[in-house]
């Protein structure tokens, strides 16, 4: 079942003085459950698509259907509440919030959602003991190594349930050895929940691991196959 | 609700020093601005005190009688007619008063005098005068004495038991002339005062002034100095237009004047420090909302609201004002409650200076609630202010120039 529709997608920067065409005419599907790669130089626009695909940022042509819902005539107020309940984020640079603990960073979107407290806690810590933090429940952020912070952040991003999940280069800032039990996780997750994980990346790593690889150059889609 | 309290709450302990050092400012202009001004407040109250001392707070009076205060603009003193006043809330009593411009002369020597009937209990109820008597006695009701100011009998050169000659024109041009026995003498405050005042009893002020049953002015103490203007308004509505309802700072412009002017410096003063303490507010939470920028966008796209977001800024420099604020009062309290409770006595010319206006020469903080109030409004106040950058910024955040 198609769960993300991308029809003319485009995005054109400085359109009245130089300009940049980062995302230009792109047509698109993702099914549910799919483990894709989008990979390309930096500048191909593969974060623009992540941005546009996650309602961040606004097309400048074409429209991002996801689950039928149409992201592009949304307000603003309408696609944050979108995000928050339909959509995870994984960034580069983690963004936990610091001064929460593992397991309030978890649960701090559940809770903006309203969930009873004996549904949150018991979501994150099978969440934590599933991306193996169980010990570190109550550690913050900062006491977390990079690699423990962004399988946190990965916890945060599948803890409410959304229908997909956006990753923009989520092991960019790991080591071979986070970045393998950060892809297990992942696969695992994506396995056992049936999430959908859309990945923008450079590592080679991903992409072996990527069921489906979309490479994108100069803003439109080169090749787009599944392994 | 309470995850934005928690998030603010901890945000603001995120950079300890920074925090500590915007709390400490707010404390500092929060404890020198109430200590300040409270210590103004004392000096106005003993202003205040000691003009209302000779005035009441409130008078009523023949309506025409403030302008010329003649003898024949005068007022029946009836017991319904206090009865009718004191009927008033907020008005704690009510003394008669007859007073009267005369000559004063002793066997050496004469001297205009300001010769004011009181009755002696109610007087000296609300103003102790009793308590000002240096020599002699305290008069009584009815009786056919006087007592007179030191300054007063230094100059005519009378003592206790001599006899005082008091000449004047009497109610409606008749001949008011009378010889009392000088039962005591008093030191006033006001050395103006000290100069020329006699005091008779009330039944004979009037018997001196052809004016039975009349007085120019009944003086009225208040439970609430702060109602003062509403009990006024109540009292003329009470009365009618036939009198004249003054306040104590109609009767004595000059203080109100004074009270006036000395306000505007402080306000002067207090707002540079505030200018001063509020750009560091607002240097600090400007660099705590830059250094956060990504962080807002973060929120953001993982479902916060703007305005979510924004009430988190807010809480955060609201949090950080009333932990100071409160802190400054804990700190601010004790100061103005002992200096109001162990008044320092004034010695050498600061006193004499304090005594030439009829003040007592001491320096006593006044606890007036309101300044603690006012001065936690204001640091209220400049921490919106200072929220106002960020709230704006996060407003016109673009996420996806921020995050990464």
């Amino acid at each position: 079942m198609e769960i993300i529709e991308i029809r003319n997608l485009s995005k054109t920067y400085n359109p009245k003085t130089i300009p940049v065409h980062a995302v230009n005419q792109v047509n698109l599907t993702f099914k549910e459950g799919e483990f894709t790669a989008i990979v390309g130089a930096s500048g191909s626009g593969k974060t623009t698509l992540l941005n546009m695909i996650g309602g961040i940022d606004n097309p400048s042509e074409g429209e991002v259907c996801i689950a039928s819902n149409n992201l592009t005539n949304m307000s603003e107020t309408q696609k944050t509440k979108f995000r928050r309940d339909h959509i995870g984020f994984v960034f580069q640079s983690y963004n936990l919030l610091p001064v929460l603990t593992a397991i309030e960073n978890v649960e701090f979107i559940m809770e903006m959602q309203g969930r009873p407290v004996k549904e949150r806690h018991s979501r994150s810590k099978e969440l934590l003991s599933a991306i193996c933090l169980s010990n570190r429940l109550h550690s913050r952020p900062g006491k977390l190594s990079g690699g423990q912070q962004q399988r946190v952040a990965v916890a945060r991003a599948l803890a409410h349930k959304p229908k997909f999940v956006i990753a923009d280069e989520p092991t960019a800032n790991l080591d071979s050895r986070s970045t393998a039990d950060l892809l297990d996780i992942m696969v695992k997750l994506n396995e056992q929940e049936g999430i959908t994980f859309i990945f923008s990346t450079h590592d080679q790593r991903v992409v072996d691991r990527a069921r489906r690889v979309i490479v994108f150059e100069d803003g439109s889609v080169k090749e787009d196959y599944n392994k | 609700m309470n995850q934005l309290i928690k998030l603010a709450w901890r945000n603001i302990w995120r950079k300890k020093r920074r925090s500590v050092i915007t709390m400490l400012s707010v404390i500092f202009a929060v404890v020198i601005s109430v200590n300040f001004r409270s210590l103004q407040w004392g000096a106005y109250d003993k202003m205040i005190e000691a003009g209302t001392k000779n005035s009441g707070y409130l008078q009523v009076q023949s309506q025409d009688y403030w302008e010329d205060k003649s003898i024949n603009e005068l007022i029946e003193d009836h017991v319904n007619f206090r009865n009718q006043i004191s009927s008033v809330p907020g008005i704690s009593s009510v003394i008669p008063r007859l007073q009267n411009f005369s000559l004063a002369a002793s066997e050496s020597s004469s001297k205009g005098a300001l010769v004011i009937g009181i009755d002696p209990e109610s007087e000296n109820q609300y103003n102790e005068l009793n308590s000002r008597v240096i020599k002699g006695s305290y008069l009584s009701e009815n009786e056919n004495a006087v007592i007179i100011a030191e300054g007063l009998s230094n100059y005519l050169k009378l003592k206790v038991n001599d006899t005082l000659v008091l000449v004047s024109q009497g109610y409606h041009a008749s001949i008011a002339a009378g010889k009392y026995p000088i039962k005591g003498i008093v030191k006033l405050p006001n050395p103006q005062m000290n100069r020329m005042t006699a005091y008779l009893p009330l039944t004979t002020a009037q018997a001196f002034n052809g004016a039975e049953g009349l007085v120019n002015a009944f003086m009225l103490n208040v439970s609430d100095r702060t109602q003062v203007n509403a009990t006024q308004l109540m009292l003329q509505d009470q009365l009618g237009p036939a009198y004249a309802i003054m306040r104590w700072d109609e009767m004595h412009p000059e203080i109100q004047k004074s009270i006036n002017t000395d306000t505007t410096i402080a306000t002067l003063l207090l707002s540079a420090l505030y200018l001063i303490v509020g750009f560091g507010i607002i240097g600090t939470i400007v660099m705590m909302a830059l250094e956060r920028k990504r962080e807002f966008g973060m929120l953001q796209a993982i479902g916060l609201q703007k305005s979510q977001i924004q009430t988190v800024i807010l809480l955060e420099s609201l949090m950080l004002g009333v932990i100071g604020v409160i802190l400054a009062w804990l700190i601010a309290f004790p100061i103005v409650n002992f200096m109001h409770n162990n008044p320092i006595p004034l010695t050498g010319e600061g006193a004499k200076s304090f005594e030439a206006m009829g003040v007592e020469p001491v320096i006593q903080f006044a606890i007036k609630p309101h300044l603690f109030a006012l001065m936690g409004l204001i640091i209220f106040l400049i921490m919106l202010v200072a929220s106002a950058f960020p709230l704006t910024m996060i407003r016109k955040l673009k996420m996806s120039e921020v995050i990464k």
